[in-house]
């Protein structure tokens, strides 16, 4: 069951194999959760919004198109779910923004540690990608954090693949000029 | 096209960002509030029929038969319909236990149904009165409703209850502050701290009633409490800003290439102190993890230059003990017998009689050679 697709578990589930609706929370609930976290900012909250995620999911996998992906299909539902959130908590935000935000903070012990960046150095890139339109913020975690496609992200976001390698590139110009110049080479033009 | 690097590249970087684990039962939480699979009733249909011409008869009487259910149901509704009907999906909650209530809860609150969770977290709390979780969620519903009133005394009461539950004070506290009740919510977060000095919320959210109470000198001394223990992140650039907005600039920022880290300068400036140590250790960590050009450290102290030589110095001096392998050109000193002028927010300058300023710019790597 490991190595079996999505899209075949998909199918199973929608013939009664609820239980097997696990395996793919399993296989996304990382990237969802953190989807969610960058919006909202509070672990209890992403918490949340990936559950309503999944049941969404979970509600409208018959109209699940077999022909695409499973998981920017998923991830679609997820990102517009995040845009409604931040919509309606816009004008809650602004009159909460004074008291104390959450920040994403390094978890010792995680599998990580020993790759990771100093704590300094994830603030940093935190702040950076914080000051950046949400639509490109996303592309640019996902391509680079998730390594998705080019094409998957126009299907998500549902913009053309020039537009999103423009949106990528703006994003991380803008990155590095608030990062500190030309301290950073690019690895793809 | 550049295929080299000298260093991580940003791309490289952004993939390396650490993520966050998402809460162990999440996938408990989800099976738990996911509904029984139904297939919808077309699919379930044409599977059980096939494509015979027999099937094709038995679909066209089920579907007559569901459009006369369906037409029936439309009269009632709209000749007899009740107010009751509206309530429906929540008494459907019927016999569920107290956990899946809970998640339930959750899951309509985040929804934005915020008085079915409220309902939710009151059943879940009925059958299970000694859970926590469910009156400080309560409260969160309440909150989200705008209710603040009920929000406060659910948290009371449970703070009544269970006076050791941190995050019931710091929730009700959090409410005080947000119904402008400073002074309360001020002294709560004391108490708090007595039991958890480091209790971040805590520390940060105290600054902002002493703020809202127009008590300057508390406020600078509270955000100088929170930037002891916390120097990184949004909260502790927010809380450098308001203690700087005070004319408090005890605590600075200081640009080490691409990093901006917050030392405090009184200690800095304070070679006998005992917290000296502390600071330059906190700067040398992070001369560690940098490729940084060479190191400026400029003292001012008015009318004094002795001094400012002698407070340099020692600083070049801590800070070449405590980093192994750091050589002396890699060090500038300065020295001033001037004030420091120092530029502020809102454009204008101020001057500091004693001042030390410590930066670095990152390491120029145009010139090295470039490796494929």
């Amino acid at each position: 069951m490991k190595d079996t697709s999505d899209e075949t578990l998909v199918q199973l589930v929608l013939k009664g194999e609820t239980h097997l609706f696990a395996k793919i929370i399993e296989r996304y609930e990382r990237p969802v959760y953190n989807l969610m976290f960058r919006y909202c900012r509070s672990e209890e909250e992403a918490a949340d919004l990936s559950q309503e995620v999944f049941l969404r999911v979970y509600d409208r996998l018959s109209s699940f198109n077999r022909s695409r992906r499973f998981f920017p299909w998923l991830y679609t539902l997820a990102v517009n779910r995040a845009n409604d959130w931040h919509r309606a908590k816009s004008n809650n935000r602004k009159k909460l923004d004074q008291l104390f935000r959450e920040i994403p903070k390094i978890e010792a012990g995680s599998e990580q540690e020993g790759r990771m960046l100093d704590q300094e150095e994830v603030d940093n890139l935190y702040k950076a990608l914080d000051q950046l339109p949400e639509v490109t913020r996303e592309m640019i975690m996902l391509r680079y954090r998730q390594e998705f496609p080019i094409f998957d992200l126009a299907d998500i976001f549902k913009v053309s693949e020039s537009a999103v390698k423009m949106r990528l590139a703006r994003g991380l110009e803008k990155m590095k000029a608030i990062l500190g110049g030309d301290r950073y080479e690019s690895m793809e033009d | 096209m550049n295929l080299w690097k000298t260093e991580s590249s940003l791309e490289e970087k952004i993939g390396n960002l650490p993520d966050k684990n998402p809460p162990a039962d999440l996938r408990k939480r989800i099976m738990l509030a996911l509904p029984e699979y139904r297939e919808p009733w077309f699919r379930r249909m044409l599977r059980l029929v096939g494509t015979s011409p027999v099937g094709y008869r038995a679909v066209g009487v089920m579907v007559s038969l569901i459009l006369a259910f369906y037409g029936g149901m439309q009269f009632d509704r709209i000749f007899q319909g009740s107010p009751a009907a509206s309530n429906e999906s929540l008494t459907v909650m019927g016999d569920v236990n107290d956990e899946a209530l809970f998640y339930l809860g959750r899951s309509l609150l985040a929804a934005g149904q915020s008085t079915e969770a409220l309902n939710a977290f009151s059943r879940a709390e009925l059958l299970q009165p000694d859970n926590p979780q469910y009156p400080l969620w309560k409260g969160k519903a309440y909150r989200a409703l705008g209710a603040l009133d009920k929000e406060r005394q659910t948290y009371q009461q449970l703070v009544s209850k269970r006076p050791d539950l941190l995050p019931a004070r710091l929730q009700l506290a959090d409410n005080l502050l947000e119904d402008g009740q400073a002074l309360q919510a001020q002294q709560l977060y004391e108490q708090i701290l007595a039991n958890y000095p480091r209790e971040e919320s805590a520390l940060y959210n105290r600054a902002i009633a002493l703020d809202i109470q127009g008590n300057p000198n508390a406020e600078a001394e509270a955000w100088k409490s929170y930037l002891e223990h916390y120097r990184t992140g949004d909260s502790a650039s927010k809380a450098l800003q308001q203690l700087q907005d005070l004319g408090d600039y005890s605590f600075r920022k200081y640009q080490l290439g691409s990093k901006a880290i917050i030392i405090n300068q009184e200690c800095l400036l304070d070679p006998e102190g005992h917290n000296q140590n502390r600071e330059i250790e906190h700067l040398v960590r992070h001369l560690k993890t940098d490729s940084l050009d060479k190191l400026s450290i400029v003292v001012f102290i008015q009318n004094d230059a002795q001094r400012a030589k002698a407070i340099a110095q020692s600083l070049h001096k801590a800070i070449a003990g405590t980093a192994e392998g750091m050589e002396n050109e890699s060090v500038g000193l300065s020295w001033f017998d001037k004030a420091e002028p120092v530029d502020t927010v809102d454009k204008g300058t101020i001057s500091l009689s004693e001042g030390v300023l410590i930066f670095s710019a990152p390491q120029d790597n145009r010139n090295k050679e470039k490796t494929i």
